[in-house]
């Protein structure tokens, strides 16, 4: 394949790359993944993985892969792009569990893992408790002006995350925050992300403390993940103390910041198209379908990083050991070779189960079921307590702090009640 | 090897394959199953059900694979991970339904 065979000299494809920090490129960053996905990786992105910290850390110039195929191919070949990340590891940040290893550690701790989220884990201990919370988020929430993303989407995972580690509900504010910090993709201060790094580090070693000396005192812990990742043992093989802080900090930030977008991005979608409202109303059948195609065309998380550990080629592009590739996921759920008219929001489409919002292969994301269940539980309730929705998308504005993810910074709606 | 495949539509299809990870990938290309994971015994995108009566045939289920059907909510007996099944013994003809997506 002839990878420059479209207009944009090398010049412009430069320029382009280096403009994709810029708050009109991470606030819609599709076309610019449009004009990529026309020539093979191009290095020279200096990006932030999370938790390190603009102005602090030096990013490493990383090729960009935009195309589904390439993207695919990072995805499904772990031993050639390690998950290792030089520039976290070098950085004041907590390194992330499972996200930032390699197997074989990787399958050892992800079978630790995985056991929290099997769909059966979800059911008997988040759904009832959510749509009770939820309900009551969504009734304080009626007939008036609110900001979505404040009010109703930056809530819901975050309450999930106190669930699942036995933490106290009021706590949900602390962990929006230090998410969002961490994850590169709002407005702080490098000094902020910094503290917030600390806070929340010392937030967890504390928990975590307080619930090993509550164990050895035989007092009866909550059975939450927090204590299943410290009784976890796999073939003989438990988690350190350490490990245990390291596995809440990650469920957090990965779990908490992505979701609250993908709450909002569906709301937005619902504001595009305000059919969209009735016809989900009528047919619930059709929300998952909506979900899956808001994870496709609006999915949260835009690239990964890896490190290249040997001698490759992609899309023709050579690339060296020891080099460092920015893969985004969200620029391949756009490729229209794959998904034809990739700006629609089409429901339904045949392949949809082919979107890379969720990674694939060893890594695929094992919060998947749980970020789907919280957004169809906010689904159903506003569904069942309202008639429609007003607000306007112009007055939305989605983030432009970081390239991460893509979502709203704010949301204003109201949601209507259903008149009894 | 035949296998005889209902989908989540119920539609009957039939597999002409040299073992179970060829009819892994097929019908994942065929989005008949997610397959998330690729194969490695995580994600239950590829949980199938299959006749108790052909259980002789078929490999045992080990811890790994066990421990994620018990976190499924369709489980049910012959419930097994397309990703981790081969032959115990030479087998013709096999029936395997795909498990409705959790």
């Amino acid at each position: 394949m002839n990878n420059n065979a479209m207009s944009n000299t090398d010049t412009e494809i430069e320029l382009l790359v280096k403009n994709m920090l810029s708050p009109e490129c991470i606030s819609n960053p599709y076309p610019v993944y449009k004009q990529l996905r026309n020539h093979a990786p191009v290095n020279g992105l200096l990006d932030y993985p999370p938790g390190t910290v603009p102005g602090v850390d030096t990013p490493y110039p990383a090729w960009v892969v935009t195309r589904y195929e390439d993207v695919d191919y990072v995805l499904r070949n772990p031993e050639i792009f390690s998950s290792e990340d030089p520039m976290q590891a070098n950085s004041s940040a907590p390194s992330l569990m499972l996200v930032n290893h390699d197997r074989p550690r990787h399958t050892a701790l992800r079978n630790l893992a995985k056991m929290a989220f099997t769909p059966k884990r979800i059911h008997d201990n988040i759904v009832e408790r959510l749509r009770l919370d939820v309900n009551k988020i969504v009734d304080r929430s009626l007939n008036t002006e609110i900001d979505f993303m404040v009010d109703v989407a930056g809530v819901i995972p975050a309450l999930v995350m106190t669930y699942l580690m036995g933490l106290p509900p009021e706590d949900y504010k602390l962990l929006v925050r230090w998410a969002n910090a961490f994850m590169v993709s709002s407005d702080f201060t490098s000094d902020e992300r910094q503290s917030c790094n600390v806070e929340l580090f010392h937030y967890f070693v504390a928990a975590v403390e307080k619930r090993y000396a509550d164990i050895e005192a035989g007092i009866e812990v909550s059975d939450d993940l927090m204590t299943a990742f410290i009784n976890a043992e796999f073939e003989g093989d438990t988690l350190s103390k350490e490990e245990v802080v390291l596995f809440c900090i990650t469920l957090v930030v990965a779990g908490a910041e992505t979701t609250t977008y993908f709450i909002g991005n569906l709301m937005g979608v619902m504001l595009e198209d305000a059919d969209w409202f009735s016809k989900l109303k009528e047919d619930r059948s059709l929300i998952r379908p909506f979900m899956e195609e808001c994870l496709r065309r609006d999915g949260p998380p835009q690239r990964l990083f890896r490190l290249v550990l040997q001698d490759c080629e992609i899309s023709g592009q050579a690339i060296k050991a020891g080099d460092w590739i920015a893969f985004f996921m969200a620029a391949a759920n756009h490729d229209e070779s794959v998904f034809p008219e990739p700006e629609k929001f089409i429901i339904g489409r045949k392949n949809i189960a082919k979107h890379v919002t969720f990674g694939r292969g060893i890594h695929h994301c094992l919060g998947a079921p749980l970020a789907r269940v919280e957004a169809e539980i906010m689904l159903n309730v506003v569904l069942d307590k309202c008639d429609g929705i007003k607000g306007s998308i112009s007055n939305s504005k989605r983030q432009s702090g970081g390239l991460l993810a893509y979502g709203f910074s704010t949301l204003p709606v109201e949601l209507v009640a259903t008149r009894s | 090897m035949q296998v005889i495949v209902t989908d989540r539509a119920g539609e009957v299809a039939e597999y002409s394959v040299d073992g179970f990870s060829d009819l892994f990938t097929q019908l994942g290309d065929e989005m008949k199953i997610d397959a998330l994971c690729g194969g490695c015994c995580s994600c239950a995108t590829c949980h199938i059900y299959t006749d108790d009566s052909d259980a002789k045939y078929l490999s045992d289920c080990d811890e790994n694979e066990r421990d994620v059907l018990d976190g499924l909510l369709h489980v049910k007996s012959g419930s097994r991970l397309l990703c981790q099944l081969s032959t115990k013994e030479t087998l013709n003809t096999l029936k395997i339904t795909i498990a409705q997506a959790e």
